[in-house]
Parts: C-alpha cells; structure tokens; sequence
C-alpha cells in the first residue's frame, strides 16, 4: 500500500492553497464606495431691464453679482430642484425651451476628492470636477429677451 | 557808649561767655532773669502749637478716600494691569476670547467652499462654448456658456 500524504505532497498543496485564500481575501475585502452627493440645480431666468431679484434668490445674489456683474439686473427663479444621489446617479430637469437638462454624479476623484459631474443639456455635454459644496453655472440659452443661467450644485453626503 | 559795653559783658556772662567777675553781677542777673522770661515764653509758645501731624494725618486720609479706584502704586503688575475691579476687565475680555474661539471653531467646521471648478471636456454639435472663470478668485463661480449658432 502506498502512502499518498508524504510530505512532498504537502508542501505541494500548500501553497496553491495559501495564494487561493489570499485571493479570496482580497475579493472579499470590502470596496471603498464613493460617499452619495446632493445636486442643486437652480433654473434662473437673467436678463437686462429693471433690477428684480426673485426672493429665493437672495442668498445667490452676492454671487450672482460677483459672476455676472452688471450684464443682467433681473433673475428670476424658474425652477429649483434638490436631489441626493449615488454615483452615476442623475437628476434632470425639463427646461422652458423644453430641452431636458441633466446632472450626472459621476464620482470622487482619488486624490483631491474632486467630485465629477456630467451635464446634459439638448447635445451640449460637459464634464467638470468641483470642490465639495462648490457652485458653478452653465448660461447662454435665450429665453424671452434674456438667457437661462442653471446654477449647479454638489455637495457630499455624509455617510 | 560805655552803657553798651556794659551790657554786652553782662549778656555774656549771663550766658555763660564771658566771666561774671568783669560784669556788673546785678545787671548779668537782670539779663538772666529776661533770658529765662522769655524762654518760658516761648516754651509756652511752642506748646500751643495746634497738632500738625493730627491734621494733616486726617487730610491724607480724606485724599486716600477721594482718590479714584485705580491701582497705580506698587500692589503687583496684575493689579496695575486690572485695577481694582479686575471682574470689569476679566468679564469682558473673557467673552471675547470665548466668541473668537467658538468662531474658530464654527468656521473650521464650516470653511467656505471652494467655486473652483476644472473643465474637463465639452461637446456640442453646434455653436459655441466659453469658460469664463478665475482661477486667482475661487470663490468666483465658473460659467460655461453655450451660445447657440444664428
């Protein structure tokens, strides 16, 4: 009778063993998820003639001022939407022209943690990195004697 | 003349200056007697002198009290520093360290955020796109615009 477990044959089996395990481990090791975000948009309908600022605008004002200086003096708010989302989440808006605007969360980014955002607007597309809580506006549409001013948003959400 | 000289001699003896023998005795006791008359006198003077120090002990303490509250002679710098009411210093300097420190604190855990804002890509099939923005201001917001062709 032979004897199969000589210890040659051990040390055989051990090592594929210990890599598979390893292997399994670090599958199993848990994936660091991108933290949820908040998307603003706010629809602003800006144009020359008589100073109006919509009420829920005022605590934009100081920016909007700072931004646009005095290339308009009315902003009236036309839509405002809030909305938490996960990464590759979307939040999208039918705007007045009736084209459809989108935010897209596209993720953190490594190092700086950056937040990635895709708009959508019609067939314009951009991709942007901001700073947590950071604001920025896409502008230039016309819209009744003005332009359509979207301000945008994100903000991280903690876990 | 002689009259003057006489009474000098006697002056001196009287005071113990000059011998008694060359002095007429009568007149050097005469002098005597004048001398201790007016010593007396004015020991009695003296006495009725009104008390000075009792006096000016009462002004100094009436000065003491008038005097305002301030700490300026020798009880420590701390009190030089305060005054006498250190709690009227303390107070409000202590309420003032404390709303710098809570704003510190409020601020730290709410730092303005960024505006600065990193275009990575833009596509459109016609017109025209614009990044306005200012990297040396970041808390000014970046704007894309996208202007329509016509």
């Amino acid at each position: 009778m032979r004897c199969f477990a000589t210890g040659a044959s051990n040390a055989r089996w051990f090592l594929p063993s210990l890599a598979a395990f390893g292997l399994l481990l670090f599958l199993a090791a848990p994936v660091q998820a991108d933290p949820k975000a908040s998307l603003n948009i706010v629809v602003i309908h800006a144009k020359k003639g008589p100073p109006f600022l919509h009420p829920d605008l005022k605590p934009l004002w100081a920016t909007l001022k700072k931004t646009f200086g005095d290339k308009f003096g009315y902003y009236n708010k036309l839509q405002d939407t809030v909305r938490q989302v996960a990464k590759l989440g979307k939040t999208s808006i039918k705007m007045p022209d009736g084209e459809r605007f989108a935010a897209i969360y596209k993720g953190i980014t490594p190092n700086k943690g950056l937040l990635r955002i895709a708009l959508e607007y019609g067939d314009f597309r951009t991709k942007v990195r901001i700073h947590d809580g950071g604001l920025f506006f896409q502008a230039g549409r016309k819209h009744d004697g003005g332009v359509l001013v979207v301000a945008i948003q994100a903000r991280l959400l903690e876990e | 003349m002689f009259e003057k000289q006489r009474l000098k001699r006697a002056m001196k003896a009287a005071d113990g200056e000059a011998p008694v023998k060359g002095a007429d005795r009568a007149e050097v006791e005469r002098v005597k007697a004048m001398s201790d008359l007016v010593k007396t006198a004015a020991r009695a003077d003296l006495q009725e002198v009104p008390p000075f120090d009792a006096m000016w002990s009462g002004v100094e303490r009436q000065l003491n009290q008038a005097r305002p509250p301030l700490a300026e002679e020798g009880e420590g710098w701390w009190q030089t520093l305060l005054g006498r009411n250190p709690i009227g210093v303390l107070a409000p300097a202590g309420a003032m360290l404390l709303a710098m420190v809570l704003g510190a604190l409020w601020f730290l855990q709410h730092p303005v955020a960024s505006n600065q804002c990193f275009v990575d890509s833009y596509d459109v099939e016609s017109g025209a796109v614009l990044i306005d923005q200012d990297f040396d201001d970041p808390q000014r917001p970046t704007v894309i615009w996208y202007v329509e062709e016509g």
